[in-house]
Parts: structure tokens; sequence; C-alpha cells
């Protein structure tokens, strides 16, 4: 008996804590961060209404917008205009606009850290030359609910440029505030109303400067991604890359970057006998060399916004921290190896002339 | 010290009352008692009265060349009314009192099993008669060793039970607390197996059963070899094996005649099946109502539109549908089979179809509540169904309160009650703690019949060896 009590007590003392029933919460998919003058924040609110008898599966989802002078009054003045309790645990992605991004990253990651009723599981994304407001506003046939569609194009979608496994909002912040080593986001646009991604943005510290060339963001996630099958061109060739691998360490005072991959032959436009062996080395140094020209560029460019993307200063500071000085990762002299060895053809050896 | 004749057959119609199916016949120097209702007129016919209405000779004489196989001198008067009332028929004769037996076959023949049915393995049942229970099983244990040890319980209804066990092999401990028990009974009618079965455990510790219940003679001579005892009741088509195992109700026994590998799998199916008809109301509340974040989002907009417009909270939703089901379940047991389909017919449309169209239930739940019921059934002990359901009500109640948190301190319960019943000494949870993998071999998975050579530690300390080596 003083068991059961004891066992009844620490259910009935709890009290129903969390208690909440499942028509009486809104699911939050994502939330977009705007800055005018002044922060608008907006909420992407899933409505789960059945429409009528037979049309139970369409999702539709509505946009909620809220403004205020910090990003926590913006916050709170969207979700009171939700009319039931706004629940975040299921929210996917985080967009951000140019002019927020521009504004600083500190205040908004700072918050979301801290409220409890939000899961750290989300993906950012800056909206470029879109506000986050028509982002949501999208209606895909496929997918209507479009933070949702962002999230599955970046992770299971075959794109060149694809979330990282340090994208997860949690694993971001501490990126962010990490030693030697400036965050860059996935960059969204909007092409003929449907969503596209062809940038990287660059951050140096906790606001955005720039937006990569589209080469340069492959090239980036070349790097930091384990991506299949993106293309690679040189001159009149075409292969497809697989099994990138990239090592980076810091070796007598300089940094080493070792990038291998296998490519995989998919347009040519020379007469070339894929019988001849020797076609294959000629194509890997060929790409080799792309490969590395490209690597350089992208850390010339970065450099010239003062962003170590890479975060070469983070494996001297790993290595040396004695010898760490802020933004000795822009400075640092780095070498690169790529050897891309070509070794597939497809699946014909002829070539249509 | 016997009397008379016509003192003792004064005697024996003032015990009875004048009952109307007492008869009394008088064949020259010869007095003839029989209860009507329990003997075999033919056999009376054939044996007795034959007999004595030609024979002219000594009374010793006649007996001599009675045909009747069972014939008994009472000594003491005491014994008449046990004889009487056991179908025997009393020829009294001077100061010598007979008993010849010429009891009426009042049982049905041997059927196929009702409720432990197996698609393989023998079809014959028990009856309510324990001679045959008994030859059931003597048939297929062809030893001197198997002991039957007789009782009479029942102030009323003197019943006869009979204590079943190979002396080799079973521990005499064992034998010793249910003789103890059985002593100690004192009731006025047994009527069934299951009362005495209630009788021998302890029926207000635990809702489990503690005792099989089975109606098919090769799973209880299987018992008998691996080391328990088995209790025959007059009267009652089932027949108790002692001591009993959690694990024991979890799969039949007639599992054995399937090849070790094909029946695993189904083996494992049913342990999931008591997981599942444990945890599956209790398991959807909590997420439902406390831990959504855990369902992935186009399941969780999914159930959100289902159930949008149910009146009420998931709980007590699963409340209603859990106990309409057992309405619907007991109603179904309790009419007659020839009305039965309409009952179904009924049960399902307002179940399934009128209350989800009407808004009540949401049609997520009516599958939970399906796979429930559907699970639960797998289990052929109605007592253990019964006791699941106790649990099942508790984890419900607990993740109600407190979701996945509650689930746990429900499960904490349940494992520490099943921890703490004690069966004849032995521990319920047995062969899972303390481990025995020998016994879990042949109760929770089954072991290649070759590779099989052990009995249960717990069960025969004295002879373990059952294949191979020496018996």
């Amino acid at each position: 008996m003083k068991k059961i009590l004891l066992v009844l007590m620490c259910l009935m003392m709890c009290g129903c804590y969390d208690y909440k029933e499942l028509n009486q919460i809104s699911i939050i998919g994502g939330i977009g961060i705007d800055y005018d003058n002044e922060y608008i924040v907006s909420l992407e609110i899933i409505n789960d209404k059945k429409t009528s008898e037979g049309d139970s599966d369409s999702v539709k989802t509505a946009t909620i917008n809220g403004t205020g002078k910090t990003f926590v009054e913006a916050f709170n003045n969207a979700i009171a205009k939700v009319d039931r309790d706004p629940y975040f645990y299921q929210m996917q992605v985080l967009l951000i606009s140019e002019n927020a991004a521009v504004k600083g990253l500190n205040e908004v990651f700072d918050y979301l850290l801290r409220e409890s009723k939000i899961n750290n599981s989300f993906y950012t994304v800056v909206t470029k030359d879109t506000t986050p407001q028509e982002v949501f506003q999208i209606n895909s046939l496929t997918e209507p609910v479009a933070s949702s569609k962002i999230v599955k194009m970046l992770k299971d979608g075959s794109g060149d440029i694809k979330f990282n496994k340090n994208d997860e909002f949690d694993l971001l912040v501490g990126k962010y505030v990490k030693q030697g080593i400036d965050i860059s986001l996935v960059a969204l646009e909007m092409e003929d109303g449907e969503i596209a991604f062809n940038h990287m943005a660059i951050f140096n510290g906790d606001s955005l400067i720039t937006f990569l060339n589209k080469d340069d963001s492959i090239t980036y996630n070349l790097l930091t991604n384990k991506s299949e099958g993106i293309y690679l061109t040189s001159e009149d060739n075409v292969v497809a890359l697989f099994g990138n691998k990239t090592k980076k360490e810091f070796k007598d005072g300089k940094i080493v970057i070792t990038f291998t991959a296998d490519a995989t032959i998919t347009e040519v436009q020379d007469n070339i006998d894929f019988k001849d062996l020797s076609v294959y080395s000629k194509l890997s140094q060929e790409f080799s060399k792309t490969m590395q020209e490209n690597i350089e560029n992208l850390i010339d460019h970065s450099r010239n916004y003062n962003a170590d993307i890479l975060g070469l200063g983070q494996l001297i500071y790993a290595d040396k921290p004695n010898s760490y000085q802020k933004g000795i990762g822009l400075k640092v002299l780095v070498e690169v190896n790529a050897s891309i060895n070509v070794n597939k053809n497809g699946i014909t050896f002829e070539v249509i002339k | 010290m016997l009397g008379g004749v016509c003192m003792i057959e004064r005697k024996i119609k003032e015990e009875f009352n004048d009952s109307s199916d007492l008869i009394v016949k008088k064949i020259k120097n010869i007095t003839i008692i029989y209860l009507e209702s329990v003997s075999s007129s033919d056999k009376v016919n054939d044996y007795i009265t034959l007999m004595t209405s030609i024979d002219n000779g000594k009374i010793r004489d006649v007996f001599d060349r009675m045909a009747a196989p069972n014939i008994k001198e009472i000594k003491k008067y005491d014994e008449c009314e046990f004889y009487l009332t056991n179908g025997f028929t009393l020829i009294i004769k001077g100061r010598k009192i007979y008993a010849v037996e010429t009891r009426a076959d009042i049982h049905r023949s041997v059927n196929v099993p009702q409720t432990q049915q197996s698609i393989n393995g023998p079809k014959d049942a028990f009856t309510e008669n324990i001679q045959i229970n008994l030859g059931l099983i003597k048939r297929r244990i062809k030893s001197s060793h198997l002991i039957n040890e007789d009782f009479m319980i029942g102030r009323k209804t003197n019943t006869k039970v009979s204590l079943l066990y190979l002396d080799d092999i079973c521990d005499e401990g064992l034998i010793f607390k249910i003789k103890r028990k059985l002593s100690k009974i004192d009731i006025d009618g047994l009527l069934d197996s299951a009362i005495l079965a209630q009788l021998l455990t302890e029926e207000s510790k635990t809702p489990f059963p503690m005792a099989i219940e089975s109606e098919r003679p090769d799973r209880v001579a299987n018992d008998l070899l691996e080391g328990k005892a088995a209790l025959i009741v007059d009267t009652s088509p089932f027949v108790i094996v002692l001591p009993a195992f959690f694990v024991d109700f979890i799969n039949p026994k007639s599992d054995d005649y399937n090849k070790s590998v094909n029946i695993n799998f189904v083996k494992i199916i049913r342990s999931v099946s008591l997981l599942l008809t444990l945890l599956a109301p209790a398991l959807y509340v909590a997420l439902i109502n406390y831990n959504q974040e855990t369902i992935p989002i186009s399941l969780l907009i999914n159930f959100s539109q289902q159930r949008d417009g149910v009146p009420f909270p998931a709980a007590i939703e699963a409340f209603i549908m859990l106990i309409m089901c057992e309405i619907l379940r007991e109603s179904d047991i309790r009419f007659p089979s020839s009305y039965g389909s309409s009952i179904s017919i009924l049960g399902a449309l307002i179940m399934g179809e009128a209350a989800v169209s009407a808004g009540i239930v949401s049609p997520i739940m009516i599958i939970v509540i399906a796979i429930t019921f559907i699970t639960s059934l797998i289990f052929t002990e109605m007592e253990m169904i019964n006791s699941l359901r106790v649990f099942r009500f508790l984890l419900l109640i607990a993740a109600a309160l407190a979701g996945l948190f509650g689930i746990v301190l429900a499960g904490f319960i349940f494992l520490i009650h099943l921890c703490s019943v004690e069966n004849y000494s032995m521990p319920y949870t047995y062969p899972l703690a303390p481990f025995d993998k020998i016994y879990a071999k042949k109760t929770l998975l089954k072991e290649q019949t070759k590779k099989s050579k052990y009995r249960s530690k717990l069960l025969a300390r004295k002879n373990q060896v059952r294949m191979g080596g020496e018996e």
C-alpha cells in the first residue's frame, strides 16, 4: 500500500506537467526574421483543420508576422497573434533575411538558444533578394509546408549545395562561438516562384559580409560535405565527383589541404578513345589542376572579405594555441593538393561523333 | 459391528430420507440397495439380480461366480454411504455387506480441445471423468514412477482429486507442500479445478495466473516430464499443473511440434505482442499529449488532422474505446454463438465506421485499440489476458498523468510486482530472473530437439538429464 501511495504521489504531484492536447496546439514549421528599421518576425503555422470531407490530406499553411524594436519583442508580438498554443518543437528552419543577417546574429542566436520551448535541431538559411514572408507563402504541389520543402531539398535533394552535418542549430552555434572559424550559411533565392540555392552566405564574426559566387559555393560544399555526383567542368569536359575526401592539417608552419575524389566522365567534346588507358591519367591531371585552382580561388575570395570559412585559424589554434592570433587564418601559407582520379566512363566506351 | 439386514436397511433409508432414487429390492433372503441415478440398471441386472435369482446356494458361492469386476466387502457401516453415492450396489445378506460396482457412465466421449487448439499434435482433450483423464495421461507415460495419489475434497461433494507426479524427477518438497495445502482445504463443495487452483495458490497476491489449466493431455504429460505436478479433479475437463511461471502462459506447448527456426519467429512475435498489448494505448496517449516532438512532423500533422473536432482528450477517448471493446468482447463470449455474428457486425460498425464519421473518436485511436486487442488475443489463457488488462489500464492512467515519465514509473510497478510474486517458493519470473538458459529455451524460445538434453535446474534438481547420458 505504501509503495502504491508513493507512486501515486509521484504521478499526482507533477500535475500533468507539460500536458498539451494535440488539437490545442499550433505546429510552427519555421521562423523567419527580417529587418527593416525594426525586426519583423514571421511564423509559418501549419494548419491542421480538416478542410472538407474527403479532402483531409491537403495541408495548408498560414504566415503570421510581428514587429518590434528588438528580436524578442517582435517574436512575442508574433506569437501573441496565434490563437492556439504555439508549438516550436517541430520547427524545421530559421530563415534570416539579408538585412537581418547584416544587422547581426548575436541577439537572435542568444534568444533561440536560451528559450526552452524551442528545439535545437532546426537549420538556418539566409534569404537573398527575398523576404522570409515571401518564402513561406510559396505553394508547392509535392510539399505544402515551405519549411519542410527547404529542409528536404537541402538534406535529400540532388542539388550542388547542401547542408553539411554541422548545420543543425546547436552545432552551428558551437561553430559560431569557436575561435578561428567563421560561419557560412546556405543562401536561398527565388527563381520564377521556385526556391533555388546557388550561393553561400559568408559571415565575419556575427554579421553577413557577402555571398560567394556559384563556383566557390560548390567548391566549399565539396570541401565540407560528403556530397556525391557534383559536376566539375574543365574546358569542354565534365566529370561527376564521387567519394570525395578532404584532409586539412597544420604542418611546418603552413596549412596543407589535401582533396581526393574519384570521378566518372559525363560529357566529353573531343574524340577520345576510352579504350586507351592513358586518356584517364590525362583527364585526371587536367581535373586535378582545375580543382586545385578552384580551391585556391575559394581561399583567395573569402580572404578578400576577411572571412575564414574553412576554419584555418582553428587548425592552428588546435595545434599550437600559443602561436594563435586573431586573424592568423587569413594570413597563413596554404598548400593545396587536389587529386582527382578519373576512373569510370559511364556505361559506354563509345563517344557519339 | 454391523447389525441385521432390517436394521441396516432402515438406517440407510433414514439417512437418505427415502430419496426417490434409492431402490431397495428383496430377492429371497438377499437385500439389494442401489441409487438409480448413479448406477446403471443394466449392470445391476446383469451382475446381481440374475445371479441371485437363479442361484439357490450360499452367498459365498454367488460372489465367487459373479461376473462383476469390482466387488468389495464392507466392514464398517460408515462406508455404505460412500459406496452407494459412487454408484455401487450394496448386497446385504445376514450380517455381511458386499459392494458391487455398477457405476453408470455419465460422461461424454473424448473430444478435440475447444480452447487450446493446435494445428499439429494430438487432438484429444480431457473430459469430465477422472478415470478417462487419468487414462489419457497414463497412456502417454507408461512408467511405474508415475505416481497418482487420490484425495477426497468437499464435505458435501466428496470430489475425487488425483495428484500426479513422476517420483524420480519431481522435487519432494513441492509434492509435500501441495499435499499439505490439499489436506488443509475444508470446503463444502469442489466443482471445478479452477477453484482448487485458487485454493492451492495465493489468489489475492497477484492478478496473474498461478497454475496452468490445460485441457491437452500432451501438455500435461510434457509438464510432468519436466518435473511439475498435475492435479486432476473429477467433473472438470481442465487439469491443473503446478507450479506455473509467467513465461508458461506466453507460448503454447504445442510449439514443440514445429521446427525450431520456424517457430522461434512466431515466439518472438508473441513476446512483442505482449509488450504491444500492455503499452500500445499508453504510448499513444503519452506521445500525443506530452512528447509530440518525438513524432515526425508529417505524421504529427496527420494525427493532428485526424484528431481535429474530437471532443474528448486523447486519454478519455482511449478509456471509452477500451471499455467499449471489453463490453463487446464480454457480450461475444456470453451470447449464444448463433447470435454471435450479429454482435460482431454491430460492434464493428459502431466502433469503426460510425464513431469515426460522427467525430467522437479519431481513426488513429481505432487503430491503436485494434492493435491492443488483436495482440492480447494471441494468448490462450483467459486469465492472462485479463491480468494484462489490469496493467494496461495502470499504464494508461500513468501515461495520461505524466507522459513517458509516467509509463516508466508504471513499468517499474509492473516489474516490481512481477518480481515479488512467488509460486511454491519459486520465483514467478523464472527463467528470466533468476536466469536459466535451459528453461528459457523451452518456453520463450525453442531449442533444436536434439540439443534439448536437460531438464530445468529449479524443477528437477535430482534428475536433470532427459536425453543421452544415464536416466
